[in-house]
């Protein structure tokens, strides 16, 4: 499978602050990876940074999508392929709705803009994409404003707009995290159609590992900022290496146990008092002087000095 | 075991405003809702949104007036008392929201917001006895003394929601509904939460009624569990039976949605369609519109969930449905 967006080291800056460091990924062409990461990790930021949205940070490394350096693009060129071949859904609808605009006129607006299809067509489609996302009784909430629709509605006119134009690589920020399981059940299954009808690439990020582990192949760990470990997502998840992934495994519930889950003590270190060595140093069951002592590289896929099943 | 708050055929109907060209229309939240807190066990309720959970939550702590039915408090209806009796039923019936932001005042310290429900409701003791009290509890829900001059900004959100449960339980309240209270939290700080929650249920000295949408939280904490659908309870059971084997095909469907670690989409039923507005609930069975099993029935079958409402029958399993699974 051929590479349809490659990150090399990606480091994104606020000021003197680094929020995302050296991260390095890709997306194969109809394949899905799967970002993941608490508060903090910096995974939102990464994904504004490919989408060029990140207005006031610098940004360092390179994204290619479909061969092109996207963070060398003039705006323009940026602009009309964020329209079509790349799209966006972010885990806010109502940040990325335009509330003064009816949602069908929002829908059909990039079909005729960058398809060039006649308005009637559009709407026809417009409508088509909304009942593809569960929404039911399309016709009629098309018409509505974005207030007049429930966060769940919002979210699911937000991923079919994502959609409308056919997008070669859909990036995709918690897009179910306010949805209702039965309902993000039904928002994942039309994803996964979509990829394998257009072999559209997905980037998921996402804090649920059990969504991760069903829908992406791949799976890109991140902890204040950094990649901590990466590999194919069964695997990762059957043995993970960094205590980090471990102890985000074990914190999380199941459908099965009853009682005290594990816990990682402590909380994510601020980005200003980011320490020196291992970031997960303080929170970490086995750390050691070494680990504190300086930057830990990522080597193998897992940045750890001492990975968890030995190796390294 | 003993009923320490129930309700009894609880109904709740708000009045929906119309748009220019609709009347205004009924919109029914809770529709004969029965359900008993047993005292010192922790109940689940899980629903998804626009279920009813948050409003049955509010109803059985006197928060939300019924339009018919029920609530007791240690078998006296809430109704029959007093303001002043209402007054000081609140000590020991506590909320805790979703949002700690949202519930705390940004201007006012840790410490001095959650001292305030003693000053309400404990009068009688000194400043001394307040502060001893406070610095007490904030270690019972895992933050220091050191917290209580801050400000809640200066807390993470983990830290925040322990000043929200801290604040509920100082005036040592009886029962705590929980309303989401770990949702909005990044995993590693949510099992935290959910740890705290466990020990301080885990002496009986606490009953709580845990509401929430993410039924691997509600696997953990509770004893049983009610599953809500469009303001009726469906379907309850011990915790255990529930998940190995669902009972409503409604409650099978939502376990089936829960993405899971090493379990294939594959084995998913992926319900069509969207949860009904309350404003319009489908008559007989309020989920045979979107029910796998409905589907799958024959026509007189299929008359009686369209037009008979299912009881909800059996003890301790009870459910809702006029062709339950497994039978």
């Amino acid at each position: 499978m051929s590479a349809l967006l490659e990150v090399t080291g990606l480091t994104v800056r606020f000021g003197a602050l680094a929020a995302v460091e050296d991260v390095t990924f890709s997306v194969p062409e109809g394949g899905t990876v799967g970002l993941v990461g608490e508060s903090g990790s910096g995974k939102s930021v990464t994904a504004l940074a490919v989408m060029g949205l990140l207005d006031g940070a610098s940004v360092e490394g390179a994204v290619r999508f479909q061969g092109e350096a996207l963070l060398e693009l003039p705006p323009r060129r940026l602009q009309a392929l964020r329209g079509r071949s790349l799209a966006m859904v972010f885990q806010d609808p109502g940040a990325s709705l335009n509330p003064a605009q009816r949602v069908l006129t929002q829908l059909a607006e990039p079909l005729r803009l960058h398809l060039r299809i006649p308005k009637a067509d559009a709407e026809a489609r417009a409508v088509s994409l909304l009942e593809a996302v569960g929404v039911g009784d399309a016709a009629r909430r098309a018409k509505a404003y974005p207030h007049e629709l429930s966060g769940g509605l919002q979210q699911r006119a937000m991923i079919a707009m994502a959609l409308a134009c056919g997008p070669a690589l859909l990036i995709a920020d918690e897009p179910t995290t306010a949805l209702d399981v039965t309902v993000q059940a039904q928002v994942m299954a039309l994803l996964r159609q979509v990829q394998a009808e257009r072999r559209m690439g997905l980037l998921l990020i996402s804090h649920d590992l059990g969504l991760v582990a069903e829908s992406c192949a791949e799976l890109v760990v991140l902890y204040a900022g950094q990649v901590v470990e990466r590999g194919p997502t069964a695997e990762v998840l059957r043995a993970p290496r960094h205590p980090y992934t471990r102890g985000l495994l074990a914190s999380t519930p199941t459908l099965e146990g009853q009682g005290r889950l594990e816990e990682i003590p402590g909380a994510v270190p601020e980005l200003s008092a980011m320490p020196k060595g291992c970031r997960f140093a303080e929170r970490c069951p086995q750390a050691q002087a070494a680990c504190r002592a300086a930057p830990v590289p990522l080597d193998g896929g897992v940045r750890c000095l001492f990975p968890l099943g030995g190796g390294r | 075991m003993k009923s320490l708050l129930r309700a009894e055929g609880v109904t709740v109907r708000f009045e929906a405003p119309g748009g220019a060209f609709d009347a205004r229309r009924t919109l029914t939240a809770l529709d004969e809702v029965s359900l008993s807190l047993t005292e010192g066990r922790t109940l689940g309720l899980v629903g998804e949104s626009g279920s009813g959970k948050s409003t049955l939550g509010r109803a059985l702590l006197g928060l939300q007036r019924p339009s018919a039915g029920r609530v007791l408090y240690r078998d006296e209806a809430l109704a029959s008392k007093s303001p002043e009796a209402l007054r000081r039923l609140r000590r020991e019936l506590q909320l805790v929201f979703q949002d700690p932001y949202a519930s705390l005042h940004p201007r006012r310290t840790v410490g001095a917001q959650v001292v305030e429900p003693l000053e309400v409701h404990r009068p009688e003791l000194s400043r001394a006895e307040r502060e001893a009290k406070v610095a007490q509890l904030l270690e019972r829900v895992g933050l220091g003394p050191a917290h209580a001059a801050r400000l809640p900004r200066e807390l993470s959100g983990g830290q925040r929601q322990r000043v929200v449960i801290a604040r509920a339980l100082i005036a040592e309240p009886k029962v705590v509904v929980a309303d989401e209270p770990v949702s909005a939290l990044d995993v590693s700080i949510q099992a935290q939460l959910l740890n705290l929650l466990l020990e301080l249920t885990s002496g009986g000295g606490l009953t709580l009624l845990l509401i929430s949408h993410d039924l691997k939280v509600v696997r953990r904490l509770c004893a049983e569990v009610a599953v809500l659908y469009l303001g009726r309870v469906v379907e309850q059971a011990p915790t255990p039976d529930l998940f190995a084997a669902p009972r409503h095909p409604y409650t099978h469907a939502l376990l089936s949605a829960v993405p899971r670690v090493g379990v294939p989409v594959k084995e998913r039923v992926v319900l069509q369609g969207e949860l009904p507005t309350p404003l319009d609930v489908p008559t007989g069975c309020a989920f045979h519109p979107r029910c796998p099993r409905y589907a799958a029935l024959g026509e007189p079958d299929r008359q009686r969930c369209r037009t008979q409402r299912p009881a909800l029958e059996g003890a301790p399993r009870a459910v809702a449905c006029h062709f339950p699974l497994g039978e």
